[in-house]
C-alpha cells in the first residue's frame, strides 16, 4: 500500500487540509487505486527524453512592467469577510 | 418559429433579417429555462440585466464587424469570471465569490454583442467527467435524466442540448469540452493552448487548461471561437498568432486532408461497439473522398497515468491561493491561524477535489519528484512527440471522443474507473493540440462522438475537416 496512515497525515500537513476521521479510509482506497495506476509510468524507460513542462515551446509574452490594471485594493478587499483599514484580519499570530 | 432551437448562424441571420429581436430571443430562452429547472444546469443567471442588454442591442446601429453576435444569448460555464456576478467554480469554497474583474473570454464576448442568461454548473474547479462532484449537485443530461451530461462542462454541454443558448464557453484540461459535447449530442472545441486567453478563467492544471466552446454544430463553434481568440497580454502564456477566420475557413473548399487513422489500437481495447462506430466514421471519410492514412500513436494509454500526476501537481499549487483569508470560504470558530487554513480548506474542498490535492502533494513531496512529477513530464514529451511525428504525415487525428456513451448517474463510484473516460481526449491536452467533438453515432439511445485532433495553431484545417464530417454527405 503506497498511502497508509502515516503518509495520509503527512500529506494533509502538507497541504493544510483538514481530513475528517469518517472520510480517512475511503480516501486511502481512492489515492492507493490511482496510485497504483499512475505506477505503470514506472515500467518506461525514458531517461534520456527531456521533460515536457509547457506544450508551445518558446512562447512566453512577458508584458512590459508598467502600471495598467485598474483593478484597486478597495474592490479586491470587497472579497474578502474580514478587513480593516485596508488589511486583512486573521487570528493573532504574535502572542 | 421555435427561437431556442436555432443554431447561432440563424440567429445571427435572423436578427440581421429582423425576423425577430433579441429581446424575443432572450424571452423565449428564459421560459425555456424556466421550464427546464430540474436539469440544475444554472448556478446563477442575470435575466434582467440580459433583458436590459437584449433591449439596447436591438436599438444598437453597430455593424456586425463591430458586434458579431449582437444580441445572442449564451451562457458561461461557471469557472470564467464574471465581474460583479457570482464565479463559483462548481465549488462551496467560491460560493461567496463576486470576482472584481472579468475573464478575457467574458470581455471578448460582450464586446462582440452576446448577452448572457447565465453561469452553468459544472464539476468542481473542473475535477470531474460526470458533473457529479459539483457543491450544487449533478447536472442531468437533456436528453435522458438518469443519465450524466458529462463533465467538467456538463451544464455548459447540457445548456446547449436542452436550448437554454445555442452556444456556450467551457474549459477543457482533459477533455472537459469534448466527453460532455459527445454525451449531450452536441459539437465542442477546444483550441490550441495559448489560443484563448487563460485570464479570469479559475485555475486547475496551468499547463493544460484551455477554454474553447460548445455548440450545436462546428459552424457555430467556429463563429463563436473566433469572437474569444487572440493574444492577451494579461495571460503570459497566450500565443500572438494572427487569429484566422475560422467561420470562413470551416467552410471553405480549399484545405487538403489527410486524416490519421488509428484503427489496431481502437481494436486493441476490445470493445466492440467501440470499434463498430470508429469503422463507420472510416466509412464517412471514404465517402466524402477524404484521404486517410494509418498511423501509430504508441504512447496513447499512458497519457492517464502521466495526466493524473502533472494534472494534480498543477492543481495542488494553484489550489493553494485559497487559504480562508484573501477570498472564498472562511471556516468559523477557529483557534489559530494555522487552524483557520486547515478548517477552511478541509470544509470548503469537496472530496474530489481533496483528493486531487493530495495526490498532486504526494507526486511534488520530498523523494517523489523525480519519479512521479519529472518522469510524467518526460513521457508527456514522448507523447507529444507521436503527434509531432504523426502530423509529418496527415493534417489530423481521428480518435473516438469517449469509449462509450454517457452512463447512469452515480453509477461510477471506482476514481480510476471515472478517469479512464478521458482516455481519448487528454492527449490532446498534453501535447497543446487543438481538438473538436463532433456528434457521430449511438449507442443505448444515446449519443456517441467522433474526435479531431489538429495541429498547434491549425484550427482551422480542424474545424474544416470537422464540419466536413458533421455534414456528412452531400
Amino acid at each position: 500500500m503506497t498511502i497508509n496512515d502515516e503518509t495520509l497525515e503527512n500529506l494533509s500537513k502538507l497541504s493544510k487540509i483538514k481530513i475528517d476521521d469518517n472520510l480517512r479510509d475511503k480516501l486511502k482506497e481512492d489515492l492507493n487505486l490511482t496510485m497504483n495506476m499512475i505506477d505503470k509510468i514506472n515500467k518506461i524507460d525514458c531517461d534520456q527524453i527531456e521533460e515536457l513542462s509547457h506544450p508551445i515551446k518558446d512562447n512566453f509574452n512577458l508584458r512590459e512592467d508598467v502600471v495598467s490594471e485598474d483593478i484597486n485594493r478597495e474592490s479586491l478587499q470587497k472579497t474578502s469577510n474580514k478587513t480593516e483599514d485596508g488589511f486583512y484580519l486573521v487570528p493573532k499570530v504574535i502572542e | 418559429m421555435s427561437l431556442e432551437t436555432l443554431t447561432l448562424q440563424e440567429q445571427i441571420d435572423g436578427l440581421k433579417e429582423k425576423k425577430f429581436s433579441s429581446v424575443e430571443l432572450v424571452e423565449n430562452y428564459i421560459s425555456v429555462i424556466e421550464d427546464k429547472e430540474d436539469l440544475n444546469i444554472f448556478v446563477s443567471n442575470d435575466f434582467e440585466k440580459a433583458l436590459e442588454k437584449a433591449k439596447k442591442s436591438d436599438g444598437s446601429k453597430k455593424s456586425q464587424e463591430d458586434v458579431p453576435l449582437n444580441g445572442i444569448p449564451m451562457v458561461h460555464k461557471d469557472i470564467f469570471c464574471t465581474k460583479g456576478i457570482k464565479t463559483s467554480c462548481g465549488s462551496k469554497m467560491l460560493d461567496n465569490f463576486y470576482p472584481p474583474y472579468s475573464a478575457t473570454v467574458v470581455e471578448k464576448l460582450e464586446q462582440a454583442g452576446s448577452i448572457c442568461l447565465g453561469k452553468a454548473n459544472m464539476d468542481e474547479f473542473a475535477m470531474g467527467s460526470s458533473n457529479e462532484t459539483s457543491f450544487y449537485g449533478a447536472v442531468k443530461n437533456p436528453l435522458n435524466i438518469n443519465k450524466t451530461p458529462g463533465g467538467s462542462s456538463g451544464g455548459s454541454a447540457a445548456a446547449v442540448a436542452a436550448n437554454f443558448s445555442s452556444f456556450s464557453t467551457g474549459t477543457d484540461t482533459g477533455g472537459s469540452i469534448r466527453q460532455p459535447a459527445s454525451f449531450c449530442g452536441i459539437a465542442g472545441i477546444k483550441p490550441t493552448y495559448g489560443r484563448v486567453s487563460r485570464y479570469g478563467m479559475i485555475a486547475f492544471a496551468s499547463s493544460l487548461d484551455q477554454g474553447g466552446i460548445l455548440a450545436k454544430n462546428i459552424k457555430d463553434a467556429a463563429i463563436a471561437l473566433q469572437c474569444i481568440s487572440g493574444y492577451d497580454s494579461k495571460d503570459a502564456t497566450s500565443i500572438k498568432a494572427e487569429v484566422p477566420n475560422f467561420s470562413e475557413d470551416c467552410e471553405s473548399s480549399e484545405f487538403e486532408h489527410v486524416v490519421g487513422l488509428v484503427t489496431d489500437l481502437i481494436h486493441s481495447f476490445g470493445d466492440e461497439d467501440l470499434s463498430k462506430n470508429y469503422g463507420k466514421a472510416i466509412e464517412r471519410l471514404e465517402k466524402l473522398n477524404i484521404k486517410t492514412k494509418e498511423i501509430e500513436l504508441p504512447n496513447l494509454e499512458l497519457s492517464l497515468p502521466v495526466y493524473y500526476v502533472i494534472a494534480p501537481a498543477e492543481c495542488s499549487a494553484n489550489l493553494s491561493r485559497y487559504d480562508g483569508i484573501r477570498f472564498g470560504y472562511r471556516a468559523e470558530n477557529v483557534e489559530n491561524l494555522e487552524d483557520l487554513y486547515f478548517k477552511s480548506r478541509g470544509e470548503g474542498f469537496g472530496n474530489e477535489t481533496k483528493k486531487r490535492i493530495l495526490i498532486g502533494t504526494y507526486c511534488l513531496s520530498s523523494g517523489f519528484y523525480d519519479a512521479y512529477y519529472k518522469k510524467a513530464q518526460k513521457i508527456r514529451n514522448l507523447i507529444s512527440s507521436d503527434f509531432v511525428n504523426a502530423f509529418k504525415d496527415v493534417t489530423s487525428v481521428m480518435l473516438p471522443t469517449t469509449s462509450g456513451e454517457a452512463f447512469d448517474l452515480g453509477s461510477i463510484t471506482d476514481p480510476v474507473e471515472m478517469y479512464k473516460q478521458d482516455i481519448f481526449t487528454i492527449p490532446a491536452n498534453l501535447g497543446g493540440l487543438p481538438a473538436t467533438s463532433v456528434p457521430f453515432g449511438e449507442k443505448n439511445n444515446m449519443p456517441l462522438g467522433i474526435q479531431f485532433i489538429g495541429n498547434i495553431l491549425e484550427e482551422s484545417s480542424l474545424l474544416n475537416i470537422s464540419n466536413k464530417f458533421q455534414l456528412g454527405e452531400k
